[in-house]
């Protein structure tokens, strides 16, 4: 079989050109991408500059999309909430990320357990999570409320759901379980890279350990920290699951996020201009915002 | 003779929404036995996503043969052309005029009929007998007034111990359509029945307001178990099965699990009006058509005629305790089982229900005006302000945005 | 006490206290799920199932068409995406590492930067090239999808593990003779094996725990994977949910993640680290 290839592919002139078998190579991946990628992103922006309903006739309308998704108060609504939710969850997460690696980079007995504890949540679904945390703060039959009862922290504990920010409180919470040994990781393979010489010599010079960590780690920790601060803005701006399934962006349309208002635009009020309008609008900001906390982050690698 | 094949069934799909799931394959297989001509296919989809996939689907031309739709979205998609006018075969039915009015009106589109009436869901008030004795009410005195409701729901509330004198669930849009509606519906509202263009919704009339600020006074005696407000459906009857709610509406689904799963003694009466002999129901449940890209009309029709004839009716319906479309059936066969479905059958010839284009987006999507107004105006201090806002939201969708 | 004691006895108390959390929702998960209904709608809750049952995982023949179709489904998919992801991105990091062609930087940077495109809002669109493609409400076609959805990050691992191989080793077996695909199997594969574990285990993951593309793509519920499956216990009907038999559902739908995770751990974890570090 291998001589096949290799009197298919060995024969060739060395100068057989390299580039042609890389393309080749591509291909595949590519191909996907185009029509799977590509061609409904390029379908989508044609139909958010049109009116375009499930049924019945398209019209071209130009931006006028566009203009009224402003006027759409759910909409607009969403795009605060987005951003606050994202302003809370991305620190959050990267200072959850960081104790945990902490906690479990020495080498006693037991961090394997630990580490595995604390990243086993990451590998199960979002909404299998989603699933859990409806039964965990049901207020006749969850855990939680029994256990602040049974704690004495109080007698009467909230319906979780019921309320705006308690909602907002029990969704983060569930993120942060789900997701915090993702960053655990990056940041413990971070913290695991620093040569020891360079921590002995900070500390040989009379570094206190805030030191030490405000000097030494975090500078060498930019890397993982710029990925993982990136991965929690992408999940932040783009979360959906976590809301759809757990509050169902209540109570009364404060949890509902930007994607989801996109979802009911697009298949509650089979409205698919208007939704692919809100998508364009949602990734243009994805991107920009991105691009940009990457290039301040780069920018600050050149000088450490 | 030997040797003559014979020839496979042809198959035809049929959709139908997973709240059906109880008697849909029991029916389905029932058809299949009378004859071997024709195989019905059944496929269960979501309901919550169902508007959706079967729009989805015609717009992609992979209708199915047959469907069975929530009967407040047919206008939608009679008017969008989706659904084949079967007028002239519905008149050679020779019991359509036995059929629940609320479901005839929503399956006429421009006096045509875009479908027919296919099972039913009526809504009552359960109330628990126990808990009734136990605060000195008489059991078989159900409340018939909203004064009476609200003094039963105190006295019940004051037994205490986390026994509350009333539920619904308050983050649920659907279900509220089909528990709260009768209070507005009672007050006089004709809000949700369309009754000039289909297109009118009126959640601020007068009557509208009254029915919510009588919901609202009991959210402010603190009859309603503090759950309700977040409560999205999940534990629609469960709050009740657990003995310690008084009363709470509901339709022929959650009397079935009661009667075999729940050890509840209860009773049903139709849910009252502000004053007595007024009372109030929705007309829920589902219609049946055939979608104007369906392969097999033929057959998708003979399929409809047996589904909404006597034997179906009878033997895969109402045997299986839900409430059947044909009201002659409903208030003969079917209130003889149980005096609690009585009360459905009655509750089902008073019926009303919302005909609108814009039934998804304003009563079943969960970020729609509906379920705001009802967060809004039962669980906040402003029930009028509510209702206003919640119109405001009504005509935005109402002129396209 | 001593300032490092006192140190360590605290790092313990709090590691043991955190892990006590991120443990709890999964009690939660395992004792309900051997709760009997009846046990589970009479509140206060009970910590510990006082009616130790496995009726709930008898019952979920009664979920949807029963979980065994459902969890067939979502066994398909997970089967299309692994392999072909591993195939497409292995073929495709291997091009991308080791080839020169014009344009190969900007060729990745843009396949990268997909990952920064929400998908959710591309589903209405994928619908329509789905049906032009005869693929609409088939497992088939949304396996494709889940693969295209893996590609930007199976690329960026495969790429950076090739990138990887010293040119030594490449150099030395082609001196041996070796070239083309005879170079990749017998030499480059077994270097990069931790690469393409991690991205089947990433692809495995996604495909078997995605919700939102299936629930719009597919309309048949006989063809819905496990989270979806899930959802219509907690929305259908109007009778409430069971919740025992939901989480034991959810259970069942975590346990084989889980059991692969175990099973796979190093490989997770290095090559999730391998990929991040470098690149």
């Amino acid at each position: 079989m291998s001589s096949i290839w290799s009197r298919a592919f060995g024969r060739l002139p060395r100068r057989f050109p390299q580039a042609a078998i890389g393309i080749l190579l591509i291909v595949p991946a590519a191909a996907f991408l185009l029509t799977f990628f590509v061609t409904p992103l390029v379908l989508m922006f044609w139909m958010s500059l049109h009116k375009w309903p499930l049924l019945g006739k398209t019209s071209w309308i130009g931006f006028k999309n566009y203009v009224m998704m402003f006027h759409n108060d759910v909409f607009v609504h969403s795009i605060w909430f987005t951003g606050a939710y994202t302003a809370l969850i991305v620190p959050l997460l990267l200072v959850v990320g960081l104790g945990l690696a902490m906690l479990v980079r020495r080498k006693a007995r037991g961090v394997g357990v630990l580490r595995t504890i604390f990243f086993a949540p990451v590998v199960v679904g979002l909404a299998p999570a989603a699933y859990i945390w409806i039964f965990l703060v049901d207020p006749r039959v969850g855990l939680l409320d029994q256990v602040l009862r049974d704690t004495h922290i109080t007698s009467s504990p909230p319906v979780w759901l019921a309320d705006p920010n308690l909602a907002l409180a029990a969704a983060i919470a569930m993120v942060v379980w789900k997701t915090a040994g993702f960053g655990m990781l990056l940041l413990l393979t971070g913290l695991l890279s620093i040569p020891d010489e360079v921590t002995e010599a900070a500390r040989i010079d009379g570094a206190s350990p805030g030191q030490l960590f405000r000097m030494v780690t975090l500078p060498l920790l930019r890397r993982p920290i710029a990925l993982t601060l990136t991965f929690s803005l992408i999940g932040g701006a783009l979360a959906f699951e976590q809301f759809f399934l757990l509050t169902e962006g209540g109570p009364n349309n404060s949890t509902t996020t930007i994607v989801h208002a996109i979802y009911s635009t697009s298949f509650s009020r089979f409205d698919l201009g208007l939704g692919a309008a809100m998508s364009i609008f949602l990734m243009v900001i994805l991107v920009l915002v991105s691009s940009f906390q990457l290039y301040v982050l780069r920018d600050a690698r050149a000088d450490a | 003779m030997v040797g003559a094949a014979h020839a496979d069934p042809l198959h035809i799909s049929f959709w139908a929404r997973d709240s059906e799931t109880a008697f849909a394959q029991k029916l389905v297989d029932g058809y299949n036995a009378t004859q071997d001509k024709v195989h019905v296919d059944l496929t269960i989809v979501p309901g919550e996503a169902f508007p959706q996939k079967f729009g989805a689907a015609a717009a992609a031309g992979s209708s199915p043969d047959v469907a069975s739709l929530d009967l407040v979205s047919v206008p939608y998609f009679a008017s969008n052309n989706t659904l084949l006018d079967i007028t002239d075969r519905a008149k050679t039915l020779p019991y359509l005029d036995t059929f629940d009015q609320a479901h005839i009106s929503l399956s006429k589109w421009n006096d045509k009929f875009y479908a027919l009436p296919f099972s039913a869901e009526a809504s009552v008030l359960y109330y628990n007998k126990d808990l009734f004795k136990a605060a000195g009410l008489d059991p078989d005195k159900p409340p018939t007034t909203w004064d009476e409701i609200r003094a039963d729901a105190k006295k019940i509330t004051a037994l205490g111990n986390g026994i509350y004198g009333f539920y619904f669930s308050g983050a649920c849009a659907g279900c509220n359509l089909f528990v709260v509606s009768p209070y507005l519906y009672a007050a006089g509202a004709d809000d949700l029945t369309g009754g000039g263009a289909p297109s009118d919704v009126d959640l601020n009339s007068p009557a509208a307001v009254s029915a919510l600020t009588f919901l609202n006074s009991l959210n402010q005696d603190g009859s309603i178990a503090p759950d309700a407000k977040a409560d999205n459906g999940a534990n629609f009857y469960s709050a009740f099965g657990t003995g310690k709610i008084g009363m709470q509406g509901g339709g022929a689904f959650g009397v079935n699990d009661l009667i075999q799963n729940k050890k509840v003694n209860f009773g049903t009466t139709l849910i009252p009006g502000p004053t007595a002999g007024t009372y109030g129901s929705f007309s829920g449940g589902d219609t049946i058509v055939i979608p104007a890209g369906s392969q097999h009309v033929e057959e998708a029709w003979d399929f409809i005629k047996w589904a909404t004839g006597d034997d179906a009716q009878k033997h895969f319906i109402a045997d299986l305790g839900i409430t059947p479309v044909r009201t002659d059936i409903a208030s003969t066969y079917y209130a003889a089982k149980d005096p609690r479905y009585k009360t459905l059958a009655d509750a089902l010839k008073l019926g009303k229900t919302a005909k609108t284009l814009y039934a998804n987006q304003i009563f079943t999507d969960t970020s729609g005006p509906w379920l705001a107004l009802l967060q809004q105006a039962i669980f906040g201090n402003d029930p009028k302000a509510a209702a206003d806002a919640a119109q405001q939201k009504v005509l935005d969708i109402v002129n396209g945005n | 006490m001593r300032p490092v004691q006192f140190g360590r006895l605290a790092t313990n108390v709090v590691s043991g206290v955190l892990a006590i959390i991120f443990v709890f929702p999964f009690y939660v998960l395992v004792s309900a799920a051997f709760k009997t209904p009846q046990e589970m709608d009479q509140p206060p809750p009970t910590y510990f199932p006082h009616s130790f049952t496995l009726e709930n995982f008898a019952d979920l023949s009664t979920l949807g068409n029963g979980i065994w179709v459902h969890i067939g489904n979502s066994a398909l998919l997970g089967l299309i995406t692994v392999v072909g992801t591993i195939s497409v991105s292995m073929l495709g990091g291997w091009g991308f590492a080791r080839y020169r062609f014009p344009g190969q930087r900007l060729i990745f940077i843009l396949m990268l930067s997909a990952l920064m495109v929400p998908y959710q809002p591309l589903l209405t669109p994928l619908f329509l090239v789905l049906k032009w493609l005869h693929l609409q409400n088939s497992r088939f076609g949304l396996g494709l999808v889940y693969i295209t959805f893996q590609l930007p990050f199976a690329l960026f691992v495969m790429r950076n593990a090739f990138l990887d191989i010293p040119q030594e080793i490449e150099d030395a077996a082609r001196v041996d003779g070796a070239s083309g695909f005879t170079m990749l199997w017998a030499v480059f594969i077994p270097l990069v094996r931790p690469a393409i574990v991690t991205v089947g285990l990433f692809a495995f993951f996604s495909a078997w725990n995605e919700f939102l593309s299936p629930l719009v793509l597919l309309s048949d519920q006989s063809e819905f994977p496990l989270p979806v499956a899930l959802r219509s216990a907690i929305v259908s009907g109007l009778t409430g949910v069971n919740w025992s038999l939901l989480q034991a559902g959810v259970l069942v739908t975590m346990l084989p993640c889980l059991i692969l995770f175990f099973i796979f751990q190093r490989y997770y974890a290095s090559g999730l680290v391998a990929g991040a570090v470098k690149g």
